[in-house]
């Protein structure tokens, strides 16, 4: 038998490879019944799939001899972090090849805040010895092997001093501690002081967009407002818990976020500081860090829990947690400049990369990849109020310790919320109505 | 003798000084060395001189009125407080310029974050005008709007602006003298008169409003001290000062500024009508040819390949045609060279139905047209009369015999309809009136049967030969139950009480040895009858048929089984996000995916909110230099 090919002149196929395949497409939907079903399965399969993908850790940066007590990305240079230690140790890592550049044994006490230039050119550093130090990052390079390289300039404290923070415009920067304290480069004194009440400041930090408002959180349980165009502060408002850090919404600078040792986060609108405007729980002991993204939609905290959550601006729960076995406590969290990646410094003495969309692919994506993925977003945004997606999508494994600790936690509120509930009962007209949670939260506003 | 006068007017002034420190000394003291220092000695020394008197008087009520004003030395607690409300404010204040940003961002579909600059995308309601749509139409919409305001100023108040410009004029002269003064003699002197004034003010107040108008004198101060220090005391500011920044962002600025300069001042020859310098030959050239332009498009587009879908060809062609009529009335007008035109046309627009207005103000004068502006209010109503007087002329003529065949045919149904309306209504009022009564099955039975046996007349004949489905309709309801038999309906009842048995909770099933306990005192249970079991059923049955659904129908068993099966593709409760279920559908109506969307549209459906990307460094907000010169 002879074979040979037939040539098919029919209206479907394609007569040469470059030819265009007409796709016939009716919109009217009474065509498509099962468009939605369909649609459905879909939405199912991609957050299943988002699961098994779902790898968020990277990478660490291991180097330093005692716990991470600092760290911050560079604002300009992607590739640039710095952190400082317990043992007064600042490294500056190089995150592609997640290596050392530089080692600097900068203070003689505890690194308390490192901190960017807005170039990325200069680092400012303060520690528990009263000492600021401003580098030069060129000049560091030059002599890269040397550990105890002589700061660009060294400024003394008479106070305490708690972090540091470099201005986003100006050559600049502020020093939480006693006082809080601003800084000039060229003066070896600061311009500019602070002070409201007896107790230290524990963390400071200056608004993304404007060069002139700084807010800090105080050790006597109180929020700060500074302006440095007037010589006092603005006002505070006192909670029931002390917070010890803070983070700026760099796309609305109207807002802050705050992390407070009763475990919570809190943002507040600056104009009204009275009452903040949303609690952000999840986290089961106090804060220690939060960082915003920059495109302002994220933020990420850091607990003394041993995790790493990340809640959006606007909801009150966190959409991902991050855990480890051999993660410490989090010190300190900050976010890339691309909002791609998180990373966070503990007290194992290790820093570790984290990526903020945990199934995400990391490297060159294609088009046709990036739509597929796209969609698949789209049809579970679509679908995420059906239980069975929602049930799926929200599930997050957890150590047991944390599961523990969050049921006992929901026990203990719903047991405070009964007994308040039959007290009530039994004797009606003696308890006026329970404040909204916010306001139990605030203990007073002055200004 | 100039060195004489000279040396004249120093002995006259020495001397006039030396008179003055005499008076002085002598009002001021003579103190005596027996008494004290006291004022009633004060007082008496005063008196014994009576001539100085008045003038110690005015002296101490000077000094008195200047004491209401002069500040209280305040303590650095109340000072602090002073500055940060101040601060606030500022703050406050200097905040707002972020609000319009916050907000368009958190209001936006989406955010890019990969490109520069946020680029706005054109909403479907900006497009929904046809005439909008070309940019010729909104350029033509402009100008006639600022024709038409400028001839309603004209009107109001032409005397009057000419007089409120020569005012304003002056005004400005006299500001630019006044702030060109540099000399500080004048300058004390404006000073001392404002705080002659000021002391006029708070000498008529009352003690609280005068601690009020204080205070707000000192938030004032701090204000100030806050402002002065910021704005001069920066080095940003000092370096400005000094060099007036870089020399980029100099020219920048610049040729910004003349770029605004040479727009307004295009602007401003175009809006020259008040000096009758408004070229129209010019302007009319330009739209007759952009209008030619366009309606040469059109043309194009026509003859373009169509789609494959029907609909959307036919709107395309809807769209066109009404682009090209306008189009062309537009040309009709301007090539016809009437100036009222261009006024006229707007209003053509609004009310659409243009055709008996344009030809009576085209072939009127300015004054028939202004008189037609003035009464635009009772045009409709002309329009309507016209448009019955020419129905009655013309078109009846050429009404067919068809149409007025059909229009009797539609007449005639319509008839029937309200009869067969007013006989359903009745029977429907009977059966209220029965049921209300209480109706069993077998009352309904007898009134149908009745029915069904009746014999037809001649009319219902003629009725069922008209439209019989309607009788037939009316009586199939109950066709079932006349034929029904008894045996039939205890089944149906068999049914209904099957069904609720179903519902009945399983009971325990009988475990050996339990209930029979040995001990003493113990009572023994009898067990229960084969009676009292039923009896038991039977209540929990009536029991579970006052549930139901159906308690009161007789003739229905509801089945309220539900299929469990397919409860995981729906949402069990309304999102809080949704105010109602429509809502919430029509949200997911809308499938997204490459097999029911062209792909540009699924592309664009799918896009996400915020789009970012690895390497693509975001940075903080800030605000226009535009903006920012202005704040």
């Amino acid at each position: 038998m002879v074979k040979f090919n037939t040539i098919c002149r029919s209206g479907q196929e394609r007569s040469t490879n470059a030819d265009i395949t007409k796709v016939y497409r009716n919109p009217n939907p009474k065509v498509h019944p099962l468009a939605h079903a369909r649609e459905y399965q879909r939405a199912l399969v991609a957050t299943k799939v988002e699961k098994i993908y779902a790898q968020p850790f990277l990478g660490a940066l291991n180097g330093h001899s005692d716990g991470v007590s600092c760290i911050e990305a560079c604002r300009f240079n992607l590739s640039k972090l710095v952190s400082g230690s317990y043992d007064g140790e600042i490294r500056i890592w190089d995150i592609p090849s997640r290596r050392t550049l530089i080692q600097l044994n900068a203070h003689q006490q505890m690194v308390k805040g490192v901190s960017f230039s807005r170039d990325g050119m200069r680092i400012v550093s303060s520690g528990e010895d009263k000492t600021i130090n401003l580098y030069d990052f060129p000049q560091l390079l030059e002599q890269s092997n040397n550990t105890f390289q002589d700061p660009l300039m060294r400024y003394l404290s008479k106070g305490t001093l708690g972090n540091v923070d470099h201005n986003y415009q100006l050559s600049q920067f502020a020093t939480a501690g006693q006082v809080v304290q601003v800084w000039d480069y060229e003066r070896p004194k600061p311009i500019m002081k602070f002070q409201w009440g007896v107790d230290s400041v524990s963390c400071v930090k200056y608004s993304p967009a404007d060069s002139n408002l700084i807010c800090g959180t105080s050790m006597d349980r109180c929020v700060i407002l500074y302006d440095v165009r007037a010589e006092s502060a603005i006002h505070k408002v006192a909670m029931l818990n002390k917070s010890q850090c803070l983070a700026w919404n760099p796309i609305e600078p109207l807002n802050i976020v705050i992390g407070n040792d009763d475990s919570n986060c809190y943002t507040y609108d600056i104009r009204k500081i009275e009452l903040p405007t949303m609690i952000h729980k999840d986290h089961i002991s106090a804060v220690m860090s939060v960082a915003f993204s920059s495109s302002g939609r994220e933020f990420v905290s850091g607990s003394f829990d041993r995790t790493i959550r990340i809640f959006p601006f606007n909801k009150g729960f966190s959409r991902e947690v991050y855990h480890g076995q051999r993660m410490q406590q989090v010190n300190s969290v900050s976010f890339s400049a691309d909002a791609q990646f998180v990373y966070s410094g503990s007290n194992d003495m290790n820093i570790r990369i984290w990526k903020v969309n945990a199934s995400q692919k990391v490297g060159i994506i294609n088009q046709r990849e990036t739509n597929a993925t796209n969609y698949r977003q789209a049809l579970k945004e679509k679908f995420k109020y059906n239980p069975e997606i929602k049930r799926i999508a929200k599930h997050r494994h957890l150590p047991k310790y944390l599961m523990n600790k969050k049921k006992q936690r929901q026990e203990m509120k719903e047991s405070k919320n009964r007994k308040q509930r039959n007290a009530e009962l039994n004797n009606p007209g003696q308890y006026e109505a329970p404040k909204p949670e916010k306001q139990q939260r605030i203990e007073q506003f002055i200004q | 003798m100039g060195k004489l006068n000279k040396e004249q007017r120093l002995e006259k002034q020495l001397a006039k000084k030396i008179e003055k420190q005499d008076v002085y000394q002598q009002v001021k003291l003579q103190e005596t060395e027996e008494d004290d220092f006291n004022v009633a000695n004060l007082i008496q020394t005063l008196e014994d001189q009576g001539q100085q008197i008045d003038s110690v008087k005015t002296q101490y009520l000077r000094v008195q009125e200047k004491a209401r004003i002069v500040q209280e030395p305040e303590t650095q607690a109340e000072r602090d407080q002073q500055e940060r409300k101040v601060a606030a404010t500022v703050m406050k204040q200097d905040i707002k310029k972020w609000l319009p940003i916050v907000k368009k961002n958190r209001e936006s579909e989406r955010i890019d974050f990969t490109k520069q600059r946020n680029v706005q995308i054109s909403k479907i309601s900006d497009t929904s005008n046809a005439l909008l749509n070309n940019h010729l139409g909104v350029k033509l919409q402009n100008a006639m709007e600022e024709v038409e305001k400028v001839e309603q100023k004209q009107e109001l108040n032409g005397q009057s602006n000419q007089q409120k410009s020569n005012l304003q004029f002056y005004n400005d002269l006299k500001m630019k003298k006044i702030s060109s003064i540099k000399s500080k003699i004048y300058k004390q002197i404006k000073k001392k008169k404002g705080n002659k004034e000021k002391l006029k003010l708070m000498a008529q107040l009352t003690p609280a409003e005068r601690r009020k108008e204080i205070e707000k004198l000192r938030l004032s101060r701090a204000k100030e001290r806050i402002t002065l220090r910021h704005s001069t005391k920066n080095k940003f500011v000092s370096q400005l000062l000094r060099f007036g920044g870089d020399k980029k962002s100099l020219k920048q600025q610049q040729s910004f500024l003349n770029n605004i300069k040479h727009q307004l001042l295009a602007k401003a020859q175009l809006n020259e009508l008040e000096d009758g310098e408004f070229d129209e030959e010019n302007f009319r050239e330009q739209a007759i040819s952009q209008l030619e332009q366009e309606l040469q498009d059109i043309e194009r587009r026509e003859k373009e390949k169509q789609n494959n879908f029907g609909f959307l060809d036919k709107q395309k062609k809807q769209d066109l045609q009404q682009s090209k009529s306008i189009a062309q009335k537009l040309l009709t007008m301007l090539k016809s060279g009437n100036d009222d035109a261009i006024q006229l046309d707007e209003s053509d627009n609004q009310e659409q139905n243009s055709d008996d207005n344009y030809e009576q103000n085209v072939n009127g004068d300015k004054d028939k047209s202004n008189i037609n502006i003035e009464n635009n209010e009772f045009n409709g109503r002309a329009n309507f009369v016209n448009e019955t007087k020419q129905l009655t002329e013309t078109q009846k003529k050429r009404i067919d015999a068809k149409t007025s065949l059909s229009n009797y045919l539609n007449q005639e149904p319509e008839k029937l309809q309200q009869q067969n309306k007013q006989e359903k209504q009745l029977t429907i009022q009977d059966e209220k009136k029965q049921l209300i009564e209480g109706l069993n099955i077998k009352n309904i039975k007898q009134k149908y049967e009745k029915q069904v046996n009746q014999k037809l007349t001649n009319q219902d004949l003629k009725k069922l030969q008209s439209d019989p489905d309607e009788l037939l309709q009316q009586n199939l309801a109950n066709f079932n139950l006349v034929l029904d038999e008894d045996e039939n309906e205890n089944a149906f009842i068999d049914e209904k009480i099957k069904d609720m048995e179903e519902e009945l909770p399983p009971e325990p099933a009988n475990t050996k040895g339990w209930g029979s306990w040995a001990g003493f005192g113990i009572k023994e249970k009898k067990p229960l009858t084969q009676e009292q079991i039923l009896q038991n059923k039977i209540k929990k049955i009536r029991e579970i048929q006052k549930k139901r659904q159906d308690a009161k129908l007789d003739n229905v068993i509801i089945s309220e089984k539900r299929d469990t099966k397919f409860s995981k593709y729906l949402v069990p409760k309304l999102p809080s996000e949704f105010t109602n279920s429509e809502q919430f559908d029509q949200l997911h109506t809308l499938p997204l995916g490459p097999e029911w969307n062209s792909l540009t549209s699924h592309q664009a459906l799918t896009q996400p909110q915020i789009i970012t990307k690895a390497g693509v460094v975001i940075n903080p907000v800030k605000i226009p230099q535009q903006i920012n010169k202005l704040i």
